[in-house]
Formats: structure tokens, sequence, C-alpha cells
């Protein structure tokens, strides 16, 4: 064994050399969760101290700060009042102590608290301060003090309220405290926790849960590989999240869509696929062409490669924000924008103890849409046919004559609705009446059981929901069970996880332009068609054959709404497996092994059953099929090793290694019709077509990191990561980068006054290697059923390298007041550079797109986290958090020679999203007028604006100019009221849907000028102005439906008529919840009871747009920004039933 | 210290050094080779391989795929020379509105599902001396492209997969100029191979032969070159007459088609399900007129039948109608597509794709010869022997019948009660040698019903057969008496190649700029 020693020598170079003074995760933990034999140590420190008649507390703030100690104690025992002088350099903190305190107070270490207490008890009474004789014990009370977890909290401060008596738990949580009555209330405090009050009410024994407290100075987070450090000492931006009522206000479809407005700098977007909708989420903005710029899910530790939306909000004990590369470098490639840290619930070390939440909600959509009811199908002005007086009753159109009631023939091509009669009226309610309620009911039991030895959590979850779209229905099953082993004296902890889940869906809503998308056809209903008479959405033909009831028969792009939601029909079912286990292995306090291997797993089946008469799509029926196989497993080890130097200088330095296998594949069928109508099987497929996709990678990394920390004052973090992909080329394939913060608790090192709690400066610098997806390196030629081969119309790269993010930011966490007011900025920048995407190329040159290396998109922003607490007192509290943040993206290149890059050119679309060198990501390109040099709309001799033939103009970019959400929580008693108030500001969105309504003569804005009389640039458009060919000003009348079939003509809309502005404010969330009393939980036999109504999504305090701008029309990276037939604004409202014992 | 420190290292080494064994990256390039999918190496080794790349560059060749075909033929050529009228209101394109999209979907299906696949046959089969194959692959390049500079007028020929961000254009009478060039080479090689084979079943068009091939390019050769007589007569008539000499198909049994299957189908089966497209007016006039008995195996009787009391129940619709008066579509007044080209479910019989007749050989080489070529017989006896060889075909016509067919003096009638007929020739072979000249038109366009593209071709260079005025027209630059001359470029075009496409629109050619009322080069007579 021979050969290790180079490398012990580099580690020990590194060591020496660098000083890169690691502090080990658990350390991190100690020194919040103190540990007693710490005392002697603390009383060792010295102390230097020159005050002349300065406040007491303040002078033990200075000792404090000094001496890396807190001190507790009550503030009736201790008062400003006493006026204190000193001189003392470097002495002992036991000695400062001694001559400070006197006699006055004796005084008891736990951990890196110091507890005061009068040595003579003083009670305060009108006449002073009187010595008190020894207190008449006629009482006594003991408990257990933990946290949510269940594990025992030593050095929690509990003193009786009336009095001025107080006590600390020991090692294992628990305490005793002796009182003159049973009728007292205890103060339960412990840093980073908040305070609790309990009153006594003659109960001997009191246990509390102590939750932790966000907006304390000393707050544990959760960062990258799971390992939890002190707040204080990261160097880069974190956002804990309140989970508070995230579990109450069920998040709309997902988990992350809960985060929304909470999280400083997270945009997320929403696509309309009904209950089971996928989200696009984006930390500091976009920055990816090709690949992803969504952020990495990471649940207790082990990075998820699928659906974030199975995990069950209410699993979930804690979600960590790490917002850029910074924080994020150590999960390497995939992490570089960012990373959402979820660690899911743990077995609780003593009591078994069982909780139960429910939920029940309804959900409503209301349509922004404006409607008009004036006028019914037609076409002309009239619902007559010109030629022969034919009614037009299968237009699909609103531009016939004004809806007065007359009796016209019905529409349906039923033969016993022959000869009916219908009036021609208006149903403006057609909508509403269409849209179903909707409703969510979740359940979920947990139980959490265990000892000192080993902990079990478990939890089931039942969610099932219906969307506001008849047939559109979700149901999952979540069970999940955490078992976490101590052995060997707690040398070796084992812990594992499997949580299985079961999601059925049945008609997942299409979205934007597609025929499947049934809002497209609730939206094209013309008003003088009621939803009673569509309610008939089939009919049985003379023939016998079962027929779609539909005003236009066969029609290409038209449809009976309610046909759409019960004919057309999708089903889908995934069964999912997470797992790990991890073993981690204590050597000694200092050196800890963990492995770990993780899988998860999920197999998922589709199908499409279209019965005969769906319009276009397929003879007797279509039918498709769909099997999906994907695989992830991470395996990881990770050694950590932590020391000190000295008391000031502490290190810890971890090496860890991480194998990541991931493979996916998927067989689908296609059945062009069927051989028996309305059959769906395979075996009644008329031409069944296979097609099979294969995806598959594999990623090795090995990655170092270590802490530094100098009088835990001034922290320094350095990482490096090496990973390997076997997406890139043999000579590529190894991409090494890193990382480098620092952070500072100024506040530790200056005086600022007792007002100035907290101030922490910090800075770093990351870089984060990325990879590409699989099979990018050849060009290939895909076999083909029928015995073609297509050839790749990509024209890979053969020298393809890893791309990188290089970020950097700087920010500042300063609180005030005790913390009562928290004020955290964070300024960034990041480079995306040697982007990987496909660029479009002149088809000529052979291929469609060639894959390049290029492209540098920077993203520079500002965060700010403003949090406040103005009002507290004994009965009313109100908490205030402000996030605000800013982005602005700019593409600084793209490639060679290329200094525009079109990625969103959709074949039927209105608009195109083009990257130009010095402008903003995302502007998205139209048809637009033509204008003269004034900017004045140029209209042709028949009165219609001249518009370019291409989509050359910029008319939109969706970037918001900044996101911001307040959270209140008003807290009165056992009542408490939250609400956040989501604020977008900035940015537009191109609506396909408008051009496509306009031009169908359905909305109010078609209503003016349907006489003939409009003026564009005088009395529509006014405020642009037009002119003539000849440049004089236009002065020719048109009708409102030349001007809108015009403007909005199908597959060629000028889109610039059809951008709205994205700006909104809105009602997020409100929750009133009410906790039921401890008197009456204990008269039932409950630990805790809280019962609220929330309500999500239920009002804008503004809204430009006539849609919610943002609902998309899917996640890729040029929808964003882009409406088309989006579903409905969907409001919940509903109950929370929470429970446990 | 030095207790920890192997304590602590120890471990990180053995981890790392465990690490590095267990996870070894020689898998990688396996790990990143997608066994479902062929490599350009491997298929450049396996002529098997390259047969089915053959066969994808054919199929693509003839926008078979339904949703290209609907594109770049169904909505744009079919309606311009009247075989059908537009019966949907979601398009416009019966009105000479052609849209941008529609126009980039077929310069996308083209340059990449067929162009590439026809350099890659013809580059591998160079890089390994396989002379048969690459004629044939250069046969249907000239095949492929002859069809889209038809339809666009100068395109990216020479240049197609210089791999660059610019890629030039070339003008039509360069790109035409290289096809007799191309031809010339083919057809030496096949000459020199007699019976050879290549391809085999993946050469949908001749089963891999040869000999077939060989007649297919002489057959080309004079379509080429009857294309470009109004242009450049000389070169017209020395390779209208050197294809003659080598051999063109005279034989029904000859016809050429791209075989399709159930994947890979005729694009009928598909668009006529769509429901969106009726017999026109034009052809109810002739078909009726001439009592011609091919009526029934081109369309079928309208389902509300005989609505204008002819006594006929084949029923057109006048082009170009509007938008109001196609509100509830009127399929069922009017005759859709016969039986065959129906949906399969509703007895359709996704029939092989036609690409070239003896008939519409027989109607280039009474063009060829009434220009004064030497085409082995007279323009009449080509015209009559056309004729014969459609009905032949497409009608169970006897020969009796057919023999009062050709000598017909019947005219065209009036598609319904006060209209006018389409024209007043008779299917007799007239003296007067531009009515002639019509005739010929007129009976090649309804033999090679419904091959659009070809017929489009034949109307703007010839100004036959005579059309209907359209309805309406939304296009500006050509009025609804007129002729669409060609297809304008795509926006998608201009955004990836704007360098290449200004110089093309520089071409002489091109001085009517990017409208479809440019003429092409070939497009002289009129």
């Amino acid at each position: 064994m021979n050969k290790p020693k180079p490398i012990q020598h580099g580690l020990l170079f590194l060591m020496k050399v660098t000083l890169i003074h690691l502090v080990f995760s658990f350390f991190s933990i100690a020194m919040v969760y103190a540990i007693d034999s710490a005392g002697q140590g603390v009383l060792d420190r010295k102390v230097s101290i020159e005050v002349d008649g300065a406040d007491f507390q303040n002078v033990l703030l200075m000792i404090g700060k000094q001496a890396k100690v807190k001190f507790a104690y009550s503030p009736q025992v201790i008062k400003n009042e006493k006026k204190v002088t000193l001189n003392l350099q470097d002495e002992k903190l036991a000695d400062v102590l001694s001559t400070l305190l006197g006699s006055a107070y004796s005084y008891r270490i736990v951990g890196n608290q110091i507890v005061l207490t009068p040595q003579n008890q003083l009670i305060e009474t009108t006449e002073g301060k009187v010595p008190e004789t020894a207190p008449y014990v006629a009482f006594t009370v003991t408990g257990k003090i933990s946290d949510v977890n269940g594990s025992p909290l030593p050095g929690v401060n509990v003193i009786v309220k009336e009095t001025t008596m107080g006590t600390t738990t020991d090692s294992g949580g628990l305490y005793t405290i002796e009182t003159s009555t049973g009728d007292v209330t205890l103060v339960f405090s412990f840093i980073g926790f908040a305070t609790q009050e309990i009153a006594v009410n003659g109960q001997s024994t009191i246990d509390v849960t102590m939750e932790e407290d966000i907006q304390s100075l000393s707050e544990v987070v959760v960062t990258a590989l799971g390992i939890k450090r002190a707040s204080k000492s990261l160097t880069y931006s974190s956002q804990n999240v309140d989970l508070e009522t995230l579990d109450e206000v069920r998040p709309a479809q997902n988990l992350v869509n809960g985060l929304q407005g909470k999280v400083a700098g997270l945009s997320i977007v929403r696509t309309g696929n009904g209950v089971s909708g996928s989200s696009r989420v984006n930390l500091r903005g976009n920055r990816s062409i090709d690949g992803s710029s969504q952020p990495l899910y990471v649940v207790d530790g082990v990075p998820i490669g699928g659906d974030i939306s199975d995990i069950s909000p209410d699993d979930v004990a804690t979600i960590n924000v790490l917002k850029g590369g910074n924080a994020a470098a150590l999960y390497g490639s995939r992490a570089n924008n960012g990373a959402i840290i979820i660690t899911t619930k743990s077995g609780s070390s003593d009591r078994l103890s069982i909780d139960f939440n429910a939920t029940a909600s309804v959900e409503t959509g209301k349509i922004l849409f404006d409607f008009q009811d004036v006028f019914g199908q037609g076409v002309g002005g009239s619902y007559y046919s010109l030629d022969d007086g034919t009614p037009l009753s299968g237009s699909l159109e609103s531009w016939g004559q004004r809806l007065d009631g007359t009796l016209v023939p019905h529409w349906s091509p039923d033969p016993n609705k022959s000869g009916v009669m219908l009036p021609y009226s208006s149903h403006p309610n057609r909508h509403n009446d269409f849209m179903q309620t909707g409703s969510t009911a979740v359940y979920t039991l947990s139980a959490r059981a265990g000892s000192e030895k080993s902990q079990l959590y478990f939890g089931f979850t039942n969610d099932s929901r219906k969307g506001i779209m008849p047939g559109n229905e979700m149901k999952r099953n979540n069970v999940s069970l955490k078992i976490t082993q101590k052995f060997f004296k707690n040398k070796l902890v084992l812990d594992s996880k499997i949580n299985y889940i079961r999601t059925d869906l049945d008609n997942e809503l299409a979205t934007g332009g597609n025929f499947e998308n049934p809002w497209r056809h609730v939206y094209r209903i013309p008003n003088n068609i009621s939803v009673q008479d569509l309610k008939e959405f089939e009919y049985t033909a003379a023939d016998g054959s079962v027929r779609q009831n539909y005003w236009l028969p066969g029609s290409n792009g038209g449809s009976n709404p309610y046909w759409v939601a019960r004919r057309n029909l999708t089903e889908q079912f995934t069964n999912r497996i997470l797992s790990y286990a991890s073993l981690t292995y204590n050597f000694t306090e200092k050196l800890s092994l963990m492995a770990r291997s993780a899988f998860e797993t999920s197999s998922s089946y589709h199908e499409t059953r279209f019965y005969n008469d769906t319009y276009i799509i397929a003879q007797n029926g279509e039918y498709r099929t769909q099997n999906l196989q994907d695989y992830d497993w991470n395996t990881d080890f990770l050694i950590s090793y932590n020391d000190q130097i000295s008391e000031d200088w502490k290190y810890s330095i971890n090496a860890g290694g991480n194998n990541r296998k991931v493979s996916g594949h998927s067989v689908s069928t296609v059945n062009n019709g069927l051989s028996v109508p309305n059959i769906f099987a395979l075996s009644n497929a008329l031409q069944p077509a296979f097609s099979e996709g294969l995806s598959r990678k594999e990623v090795q990394s090995l990655y170092l990191f270590g802490q530094t920390s100098f009088k835990d004052m001034v922290f320094l973090d350095l990482t490096y990561r090496n990973d390997w992909s076997s997406t890139l080329p043999e000579a590529n394939r190894s991409f090494g980068y890193y990382s480098a913060g620092m952070s500072a608790v100024i506040s530790d090192m200056f005086e600022f006054g007792k007002d100035f709690s907290y101030l922490k400066l910090r800075g770093s610098i990351a870089e984060v290697g990325n990879d590409t997806g699989p099979f990018k390196l050849d060009r290939v030629g895909e076999l083909r059923p029928g015995g073609l081969i297509y050839l790749s119309p990509v024209l890979p790269n053969e020298d393809l390298k890893a791309e990188k993010t290089i970020s950097s930011e700087v920010g500042v966490d300063a609180r005030f007041f005790e913390g009562r007011l928290g004020l955290d900025v964070s300024l960034y920048k990041t480079n995306t550079t040697d982007q990987l995407f496909a660029q479009d190329v002149p088809l000529g040159s052979g291929v469609r797109s060639k894959f390049l290396n290029g492209a540098d998109i920077e993203n520079r922003g500002i965060e700010v986290v403003l949090t406040a607490n103005p009002v507290t007192t004994d009965d009313f509290s109100w908490n205030l958090t402000f996030n605000f943040a800013k982005n602005q993206s700019e593409v600084i290149k793209l490639a060679e020679g290329l200094d525009r890059l079109s990625i969103g050119n959709g074949s039927f679309g209105i608009r195109n999203m083009q990257l130009t060198v010095g402008s903003k990501w995302g502007d998205y390109y139209s048809r637009g007028f033509e204008r003269d040099e004034q900017g004045r709309i140029i209209v042709a001799d028949n009165g219609l604006p001249e518009t370019t033939a291409g989509k050359s103009v910029k008319v939109s970019n969706f970037n918001p100019d900044w996101l911001g959400g307040i959270r209140n929580t008003l807290q009165y008693k056992d009542l408490q009221l939250t609400f956040l108030v989501d604020i977008r500001q900035g940015g537009s969105v191109i609506s396909a849907s408008l051009a496509s309504l306009a031009s169908g003569g359905f909305l109010e804005s078609t209503v003016a000028g349907r006489d003939g009389t409009l003026v564009v640039g005088r009395n529509i458009f006014g405020t642009e102005g037009a002119v003539k060919a000849d440049g004089s000003p236009n002065d020719i009348q048109i009708s409102s439906e030349d001007l809108w079939k015009s403007l909005g003509k199908s597959e060629q809309p000028v889109g610039e008529a059809f951008v709205e502005d994205a700006s909104n404010i809105r009602m997020r969330e409100l929750a009133l919840a009410y906790s039921i009393p401890k008197k009456l939980l204990n008269a039932i036999g409950l630990k805790h009871g809280k019962i609220s109504v929330v309500g999500s999504n239920l009002f804008f305090f503004s809204l430009k747009a006539s849609f919610d701008p943002e609902i998309t029309t899917g996640t890729g990276s040029n929808e964003e920004g882009y409406e088309f037939f989006a579903p409905p604004l969907t409001r919940s409202i509903g109950v929370n039933l929470k429970f446990g014992f | 210290m030095k207790s920890i420190k192997s304590t602590i290292l120890k471990p990180v080494f053995y981890l790392v050094f465990a690490t590095a064994i267990l996870s070894c990256t020689d898998e990688f390039t396996k790990v990143n080779t997608n066994e479902k999918q062929i490599t350009t190496d491997a298929i450049a080794k396996d002529l098997l391989l390259q047969g089915q790349v053959f066969a994808q560059a054919q199929y693509a060749s003839m926008f078979a795929d339904p949703y290209y075909f609907q594109y770049a033929q169904n909505w744009c050529a079919d309606l311009y020379v009247q075989y059908f009228a537009l019966t949907t209101p979601d398009a416009e394109a019966d009105r000479y509105d052609f849209t941008d999209s529609w126009s980039g979907e077929t310069w996308l299906s083209f340059y990449s599902d067929c162009a590439p696949h026809i350099k890659a046959v013809e580059d591998i089969t160079a890089e390994n001396n396989n002379e048969v194959g690459n004629a044939m692959a250069k046969i249907l390049k000239v095949l492929a492209y002859s069809r889209m500079t038809d339809h666009y007028g100068p395109i990216i020929y020479s240049q197609f997969g210089n791999g660059e961000l610019v890629v030039p254009f070339d003008t039509q009478e360069a790109i035409y100029s290289d096809f007799f060039i191309q031809l010339d080479e083919a057809v030496t090689v096949l000459k020199a191979n007699p019976g050879a084979q290549m391809f085999s079943t993946d050469d949908r068009m001749f089963g891999g032969s040869a000999d077939k091939w060989l007649q297919f390019a002489n057959s080309l050769r004079l379509r080429l070159a009857i294309h470009i007589h109004y242009a450049d007569f000389a070169k017209a008539k020395t390779e209208a007459e050197k294809a003659i000499v080598d051999g063109v198909i005279t034989d029904g049994s000859e016809d050429v088609f791209i075989a399709v299957d159930n994947i890979n189908r005729s694009p009928y089966p598909t668009i006529t399900a769509w429901g969106e497209f009726r017999m026109s007016a034009a052809m109810e006039s002739v078909l009726k007129g001439y009592n011609d008995p091919r009526t029934p195996t081109y369309y079928a009787e309208a389902v509300l039948g005989d609505s204008d009391g002819d006594g006929l129940s084949f029923e057109g619709l006048l082009n170009g109608q509007s938008q109001s008066a196609l509100t509830s579509p009127p399929n069922d007044d009017y005759s859709n597509m016969s039986l065959p080209y129906l949906p399969i479910e509703d007895g359709g019989t996704n029939g092989n794709y036609e690409i070239m007749t003896a008939a519409e050989v027989y109607f280039l080489r009474a063009e060829g010869a009434l220009q004064g070529w030497n085409m082995d017989g007279t323009a009449k006896e080509m015209y009559e022997n056309g004729i014969r060889a459609s009905l032949a075909a497409k009608s169970d016509a006897s020969d009796a019948f057919i023999d009062g067919y050709i000598n017909s003096s019947d005219t065209p009638v009036p598609y319904e009660p006060g209209a006018s007929a389409l024209t007043n020739i008779p299917v007799a072979f007239s003296a007067d040698p531009e009515t002639q000249l019509e005739q010929i038109m007129t009976q090649k366009w309804i033999a090679i019903y419904p091959n659009g593209w070809e017929a489009w071709v034949d109307l703007r260079r010839t100004g036959y057969p005579k059309m209907y005025e359209r309805l309406f027209s939304d296009n500006p630059d050509v009025g609804p008496a007129e002729i669409m001359r060609r297809i304008k470029y795509p926006d998608l075009e201009a955004d990836t190649n704007p360098e290449g496409l200004e110089e093309a629109l520089q071409f002489p050619e091109m001085q009517g700029g990017n409208k479809n009322s440019t003429k092409v080069w070939w497009d002289k007579k009129n």
C-alpha cells in the first residue's frame, strides 16, 4: 500500500498550504443543538471589556459576542436600570462573569448559552425590589422538549412567567421546574425556535414540541447533499420556505406551485392541462437555449429525475431554495439553474404520534375573455346565406345578425331535430353552464414512532381531484415509509426510505391549438347556441351509426365541446417508486463516512381513445397507446472530517463521489383507424404502427468541498467537482468546476447597538458545467416502420464540450430590533456560456439544424427579502414577508457569424421567438402593422392596415420587470389569518386565442363597427393614427368583420394586434385558521388540532390582460408568454382539518 | 495527528480508488450509442440499409405524406388546374391565397425528408463505386428537384448539402441544364449494365430493375424537354429526340408508380377523409361533355344525386367560392373522389402512387411532334395513343367505344344550366395547330388526373386547358381570371438563409419579385 502516498500528500498539502478548514456538517448542527460538555471550554474563553455606566444588557451582549455565547434570562429578572462600569482585559469568561454578576446572580452553562438566574430571587413590587423568601414549592412540572422531528432539545430555557424562576432542559431534553402553584404559565424559549407559552393548568407533565423559527438568527438550513448548516455560515443566497400553510392551501396541481410568491426570484408559470398540469419553474431567469432553465429537485439528498408533482406536500418537512449555481455547485450539471431542496419528515425518537390532515375544496373556473352577447352565428351580418337564403347554422363564426330571438331552424344534424325551431337569442352564460365545479379531496394519515435507536415515519396520502372540465380527473395515492436505525452506540446509522406513488389520470387536457383541447371548442360556442342543446353530444343517424352532434359535421377544427370531453378520452396511470438506503459510519466524532444508493423508477401507461366521428382524426375511431419505463439510479459516497486548529479556527473537509445512471424506454403504438368502430383494442387496429424511444446516460462525479470558519464570524467555502459524462465526446468527457464563497457576520465583530441585531455579508463565485442529452454525437438514421430509414435532420457536433454557467453573487443579511425586522438582499450575475444548442440552418445546407457550442446568455438581478414582525403582543402578532426580484437577461453572444437565432418557429404560429445579440431573452416576433416614419399605421386602398409579410416585428417579451410577493400572517389568540399577495409587473403575452376569437367575431371588441363605420387610426387603434398610401390621414370606413378577419387570419395572424400586458396583482392564497385550544384538546385526547378555511387565486387586485397571463401552452423554453386556448382562471375555496394525537 | 491523518486518508483513498475502478468510463461510448438507430457509417457499409434510405427518398420525393401533400399539391396545384374545388371554409387556398406556412411545410418537407436522402444515396454509391445505384439516385434527384423548381423557380440545387450558413440558389435554367447532364451520366451507366439489379424491393419504383430506370430516365428527359421548349427550343428538341431514340414508356404496363404500404400510405385515403374538396365545375363540364368513361374512375356520384338536372349525378363546384358560401361545406352536393381514393375504412384501396404513365408520355410526344420534332409518330397518332392508353388504364371502355371517343365531335357542356361550357373543342383531332395544342393539353389534363403538379406546369406553359374564371381571388397579385405562376418562397428561408435568398431574388427570372405572379424561367409562352 505505497500508492496512497501521493494522494495523502496531496490532501495534506491542500490542508496545510491553502488552510482549507472545513466545518463538518453535524458540527454545524451541534452549534445549535448545544452540547453540555462544551461548557468548560466556554468559561475559559478570553474576554476584554471596558465600559463606563453601560446598560447591563448591552454589556451582556458585548461579552456574548466576544465569547461566542448567548445569555438567556428573563427580562423581568435583569433590568437595564442596572448600570455597569468595568475594565477587564483578556480575562477568562468565568472571571468576568463573577465580577459582573457578583452575588446577585448565578449562572449555568448549557451548550453555548449562559442561563442567568437571580441568586436571591427578586420580586418586583410597587415599592421596588425586595428580596423574596425562598419560594414555597407546591407544584412540580416535568416534561420533555423535542423538535418537530422528535429529537430531544437540550438547553431549552423554561421560565415561569409569573415569577422569574427558570431552568433549562438536560441533554435528553428533560426538565423539571418547581412552582408555588399549578396556575402559572411556562415560557419555553430556545434559540432558533419559536418561543411558546403554555398554561400549566394543574398539569404535572408538559411535553413541548418546539417549532423552528424562520426568522431566527441562527436558523439551520439544509443545503446541497443534505448537509445542514447554520444559515449564518452560508456564503450564497438561499431561501427557506415557510411551510406553514403548504398542506392547508393545497398547491394547485403540484408541490412547487405552492412556492409561488414565497421565494424571491422564483417564477412559475403553469400549463393548461387541468388537474395534473405541469409548471415551468425558473430561478433567476432563463439561460439555456436548448436545455432546461428549470431547477433541480432534490428530495432527502437525492436528485429527482421525474416529475416533482407526485411528492405529497404532507410528507415535506422543509423546503429550501438554492437559487444559483453558487449554492448548487455540488450537484453539478443538473443544478446550474439552482436547486429546490426538499426534506421529508422523519420518525420521532420518543412517543408515537399520529397526525391526520383532511382538505376538501371546490374549484370554479372564470373565463376572462370579454365575449360579446349581441350577434350570433353567420357572416356578413346575416344568419342567412346571401346566395340562396339558407340559414348558416353551420357557421363557425359569429358575424351574423343581432340576436333578436326570432325562431330559426335547429342547428343539429340529428334527424329528430329536423323541423325544430330555436330562438336566435343570446346565451351569455354558456361558458359557465359548460364548466363544472371542480373538487379536491385530500386525506393524509401519518405516524411517527421510535426510540433513541430507531425512528420511523409512515405517511399515506390519498388525493382525488376533479377539474372544471368534465372528465378531467386524477387520483393519487402516495405511501411513504422512512426508517432510521442506529447501531453500535450510534456509530452506524442506517437511513432508508421507500415512497410508492400511484397516479391515475383521466383525460389530461390537451393545450394550445390542438383540436383535442376542449377549451378551444368551449370558447368558440356561438352565442345563439345553448349548452343545454350541446349536452346531447351524440345522436343516432339514419344508418344506425352514432354521430357527433355538432352544427358543422366533419369540421376541420370545430367540435362539440362535450364530445371532446366525453368521446376523446385519454387514460394514464403511473407507478413510481422513489427509494434510497444510506449507511453512515461515524468513526469518531470528527470523521464519518456515508454511502447511499437511491433508485427512482417509474412505469406508466397512456392510452388515447377517440370515438368514431371525431372529426379529421380517424375513421371508426382512433386508438393510441404508450408504455414508458424510466429509471434513475444514483450511488453516492461522502466522507467528512471536521476538526479545529485552534479554538478560533475550525474546518471541515469532505470528499464524495456520485455515479448516476439514467435510462428511459418507450414503446408507442398508433393504429391509423379501427376495423370495428369504437372497439379500442390493438387487435382491432387497422394499420398499427409502432415506435420506440430510448434515452440513456451515465455521469460519474468526484467532488471535494470544505469550509473553514474563524471565530464563527468569518466563513470560507470552497468546492471542486469533476464530472465525466457519457454524452460528450471522449476528449471532452471530463470537466471540472469550482465554487468559492465567503461570509462574514459583521455584527459579531463590531458593536452596532442593540437595535441592530445582525449583519452578515456574503459573496461567492461559482462555475457549473453541464453536459447534454444522450446520442448527440453521431448523425443517425432512424428506422421507420415500413422499411424506410430517415436521416436525422440535426447535424451533430463531434467536438461538443460541456457548457458552463458562471455565476457570482453578493448579499447582505441584516436584522434589526431583535430580528423583528430583517432585510436580505442579493445581487447576482450569471453567464451561461459554451451553450449547446441546435441552430436552425438553411435547409439547403443539408440539415435542419446544426448542434453548436457557443452562446452566452447573461442574467443579472437583485433579490430582496424583507421580513417584519411589526406587532407582537401577548394576544396579537403580525408577521410579514415581502419578496422582490428583478432579473434582466441579455444575449451576449450566439455563435460565430450568428447574431439572431430563432427557437420557436411553430409551423402555424402567431409568433417566432428569437434571441438577438444585445437584446433580452425571449423576444417574440410576429406580423405587425406597416407604419410610416411617425409610427402611424399605413392603410391600403381598402382601408385595412397594411401588415408585414413575415414575422418581422418585435411585439412582445414575457419577462416581467419584477416579481413580488407579500405574505402576511396575523395571529390573534387562536386565530390566524394568512394571505399572500402575488405581484407580476411588466412583460407581455401574445395571445393566439384573441386572434382566433376576434377573427370569429366572438369578442366584445368586434361589436363596434359591424355596420362598416370603423376607420383605422380614428375609432380603432385611434391612439396610433393611420395614413393612406399617399400620406393623407385615413378616412376609409371598413367593417369590423373585415378588419378582424384580416388581423386574426388563421395561420398568419397579425400578432401585434393581440399582445397584452402580463402585469397582475392577485390574492394568491388566503387562509383563516383556528387552533383548537389546549384545554379543549386535552379534553378530547388530542395533541393538536386546527381547522382552516383556505382559498387560492381568489381575485385580482389588478389585471391588464383578458386571460390569466400565468398560464401558458407548455413548459418548453419557447412557450412562455404564449397563450393559446388556455383554460380559465381557476379559483379554489376549501376547508382543512388537521389534528394529531 | 498522525493517526488521525491515516484514519481520514485511508478511507478516502480506498473510496476514490474503488470509485475509479468501479466506474470506468470505457463503456461510455457504448452507453451513448442508441442501438435502435443506425449510424451513417453503418449505412455506408450496408447495401440493404442504403436501399431503405433510397425508399425514404422516393416516398418523400412525391410529398406522399398526407400532411405535406395537402400543402404541397392539394391546396395549390390541384386547385389551380381545377381538378377540385375547395369546400372547406377554413382555407383561402382556392381563392389563390397560399399562406406562408404551407409553403414553409413544402420547403421543409423537401429539404429535410427528401433531398438529404437522395444526396446520401448518391454520395455513398459514388464512394462505393456502385455505379448502378448511383445512376438510380441521379434519376430520382432529377425527378424530385424538377418538381421543386417547377413550383418555385430558382431553388437550392447544386449547392444542397454544402453544410454552410449561406446556401446559394441556382437559376432554373442552370438547374434544367444540369438535369440533362445528370440524366446523360445515368443513362450511360444503365445502358452499360443491362439487366442489372440494385436495391431490390427497397426500390419502391422499379423493384431494382436498371432497365426500367433507364426507360424512366428517357421518359423523364422527354417530360423535362417539353417543359422548356418555349424557353430553349433548341435544347428541348435535342433532348426530346434523344429520349425517343433511347426508348420511352409506351405501354400501360410500364406506368411508373411508387409502391405504398399500410404505414407509408398514398396521401389520398387520408386527405379524402378530411372532406375538404370536391370535383370542380371544369371537370364536370369536360367529362360530361365528352361522355367520358373515366368519370366514375375519377369521381363518385354526389350524395344528393343529380342536383342540376342534367341526368348525371357527377357534380362539380366552381372554384374560388366565398367563405360564406362554404359556411356549411356543401360536400353532399358535389362529387367526391371515387371509391379507390377514399379512406380505407370506406372502401378505399390505398393504391400505388402514380408518377408517370404511358398516356402522359404519348401526350408529351404529341406536343413535341406539334413542334415539328421527330417523335417517332405524328402529333395526331401520339394524341390518339395517349387517349387510348389512358382509357385502357382508367376505364373499362371497349375498343369500339374508344374509337368512337377519339373521333367524337362532342364538346364540353355547361356545368349547370345557364353556365357556359369550359371550352368548345371536341376530342376529334383538329386541323388547327393552336386547337391541336389545346386538345392535347386538355386530354393530357384528363389523362394524368389527379397529378395536379404536372398539370399546373402544363397550364402555365401552354395556357391550356382553359379554366373557369374563379369566383374570388384573395391574392392581390393574381386576379380570379389569371393563372397562379409560382409558389412564394417561405419566410423560413428568409429566416435561415437570407443571403442565399437575396441573391436568388436578383436572378433575371425573379425580376417580378417573390410573388405568385412572377413567371418561372420556362414560362415563356403567354
